[in-house]
């Protein structure tokens, strides 16, 4: 069996935080245990605070932990710090990470030769290398400080990835970038793990980053690691099926009751009212229940309008594993039914 | 090593490539500074009364070009202070030093590189300073011998040591421009001094930085005669010269131990890059 890309072994972190007599110890991480096989995308999930940050920094061997331990290829993060430079890239926010007056093709090779891999002529051609791969030969000697956000998030990709590492720690890759570049760097991660069977972590904040890229998620929140597993099984488990259905009619008790009876589970959504009392959400055990909840609408004298069809989403499913939801996971799945409802409700 | 040492020295030089206002204005200041100096030094300052001062006062007997050499030195060895808490401080906001932490090298050689790369960019451009400094007050540079090089080396290392200890105040507490200007300040007062008066208050820090007495010792070897340069002997100069050594070797060791030490307590708090 090969050695994992990257181990977490209990690894804990408290930071102390104010000071004199409010200082006091504040969990970051609680106790974390994580294998990452080479070649995986892990994506570290969880609301402002959860400590996916701590996590990637402790990996990176930038925060040491306070009990427990980090390995990456079998090196401890703090005993051979040596050891895990060159193994491990990272692109940190904003791409922040950057000599903003140098330009895309400096910048690459002065963090390969920090890594202190190969000759000066080697150096250059891994830059050049990854400059064509990655795409940003066109910027290549623009200084860094007049590219777009995305493409300084590739050269930063670039920088971190010319040093040739088995582990690249990625922390809000996608933050503040257009829709089309966002989309080109998910591509670009999905390339890395499985052409060069890097090992890449991401902490993000965007679900649907997570589940287009991930194979597996840890959701965490506060300092806790909630769940981790694959993005389906999670699903599986905790994202729901459920149709949202537009009524000519407002909804009424009597409907509601019909549903129940129909054996299906209505519930009305959070923005009940701006959508006029028209619709109601179905969850479904399976399928086959919808045709027997709708007629059941129907023969409580309610005419249907529409149905749309909501399938269990990742935002839905860390608002569940959170209790961040408060009924609201449905909504997070769909955000484009609100305007399709209204829409589809008749005018007074 | 030496490819890293490289593109340390290519960022220096493209750093002030890509500023061109910047090296500029601080090359004029530098100027400005040492005009006023060697004009001081020679007795041409003029004071609002209307009278011309005397060479007299801290400057008391210095030829003008003593004066363009000691302030050429400062400068040489401000650098080496800056350094490292310059490195520590890097780009706020930004996460260079994250990444500068997580690579091959540790930190304390980063600065070391950073240091050479720094003195490397420093000659052409104090070069071309003071030949402008020469050509306007009409007092020609003394340049150093080759014997004047290795108490200068030495003079830069004792100061290294000091910028490390500065780095580590850095690493920790981030917020150290004061701390550095006050440092530099006492480093520029090292220069008003004669070389070998050690009576007066601003003379009592040449006893504490080992500085003061390697500038002596390349004054000696610059301005001297033959016997001057004969201190070089280990019978004449062995004592003074072995205490200031152990003195320098011992500021550049502390001053790496305290820098290391704060890199490690940075990471224990996981406040490395944090403003």
């Amino acid at each position: 069996m090969s050695l994992p890309a990257v181990e977490l072994d209990r690894a804990a972190r408290m930071f102390t935080a104010g000071a004199g007599r409010r200082r006091r110890s504040v969990v970051a991480v609680e106790e974390l245990s994580m294998c990452i096989a080479p070649g995986e995308v892990v994506g570290l999930l969880g609301p402002n605070g959860a400590g996916k940050s701590t996590v990637i920094a402790m990996m990176s061997g930038l925060v040491t932990p306070s009990s427990g331990r980090v390995l990456i290829e079998g090196y401890d993060t703090v005993q051979s710090r040596r050891q895990i430079a060159g193994r491990v890239g990272a692109v940190f926010d904003r791409a922040r990470t950057l000599y903003p007056r140098m330009t895309a093709r400096e910048n690459i090779e002065y963090f390969t030769a920090l890594m202190g891999r190969g000759s000066l002529m080697s150096v250059a051609g891994r830059a050049a290398h990854w400059i064509e791969s990655l795409g940003i030969c066109r910027w290549a000697d623009t200084p860094v400080n007049s590219l777009s956000m995305g493409t300084r998030q590739k050269v930063s990709l670039a920088a971190a990835l010319a040093a040739g590492p088995s582990v690249v720690l990625m922390d809000e890759p996608t933050l503040g970038l257009d829709v089309a570049s966002s989309l080109d760097l998910q591509e670009l991660i999905i390339r890395m793990a499985k052409e060069r069977g890097c090992a890449l972590v991401i902490a993000t904040h965007q679900m649907d980053v997570a589940e287009r890229v991930c194979d597996r998620v840890c959701i965490m929140s506060n300092g806790r690691a909630l769940a981790i597993d694959t993005v389906n099984a999670l699903l599986s488990v905790f994202g729901r099926r459920s149709y949202r259905v537009a009524l000519r009619a407002q909804v009424t008790e009597a409907v509601q009751a019909a549903i129940v009876q129909a054996g299906a589970l209505p519930s009305l959504p959070s923005d009940a009212g701006a959508v006029g009392g028209f619709v109601i959400d179905i969850d479904l055990g399976d399928d086959a229940g919808l045709p027997r909840a709708l007629e059941a609408i129907r023969t409580s004298g309610t005419e249907v309008e529409s149905v749309i069809r909501r399938e269990p989403c990742l935002a839905g499913a860390f608002l569940e594993i959170t209790g961040t939801g408060k009924g609201r996971s449905d909504d997070a799945c769909s955000p484009l039914v609100r305007g399709e409802a209204r829409a589809a409700a008749p005018s007074a | 090593m030496h490819v890293l040492l490289w593109y340390e020295v290519k960022r220096g030089l493209l750093r002030r490539a890509r500023s061109p206002l910047e090296f500029v204005t601080e090359s004029l200041a530098v100027y400005i500074f040492l005009v006023v100096a060697v004009f001081a030094a020679s007795g041409r300052v003029a004071l609002p009364s209307g009278m011309a001062t005397s060479a007299s006062g801290g400057l008391e007997g210095r030829p003008a070009s003593e004066a363009m050499f000691a302030f050429a030195c400062v400068f040489c060895c401000l650098g080496a202070v800056q350094g490292a808490s310059l490195l520590a401080t890097e780009e706020p906001g930004s996460a260079i030093l994250d990444r500068l932490a997580m690579s091959a090298f540790p930190l304390w050689m980063i600065a070391l590189l950073r240091d050479i790369a720094s003195f490397v960019s420093f000659i052409p451009s104090m070069t071309l300073i003071l030949g402008a400094v020469s050509l306007t007050t009409g007092v020609p540079f003394p340049w150093p011998t080759a014997a004047a090089l290795a108490p200068m080396f030495m003079m830069r290392l004792s100061m290294l040591g000091i910028g490390y200890a500065l780095g580590a105040v850095a690493l920790l507490v981030k917020r150290v421009g004061g701390l550095v200007n006050l440092v530099s300040m006492a480093v520029f007062a090292l220069a008003l001094v004669p070389a070998r008066q050690w009576g007066s208050p601003v003379g009592a820090l040449g006893i504490v930085f080992p500085y003061r007495w390697w500038y002596g010792l390349a004054v000696d070897l610059t301005f001297g005669s033959r016997e001057a340069a004969q201190l070089l002997t280990w019978r004449e100069a062995g004592p003074g010269m072995g205490l200031a050594s152990i003195m320098t070797l011992a500021y550049f060791f502390a001053g790496f131990l305290a820098f290391s030490a704060a890199f490690r307590v940075s990471l224990r708090r996981g406040s490395l890059s944090r403003a």
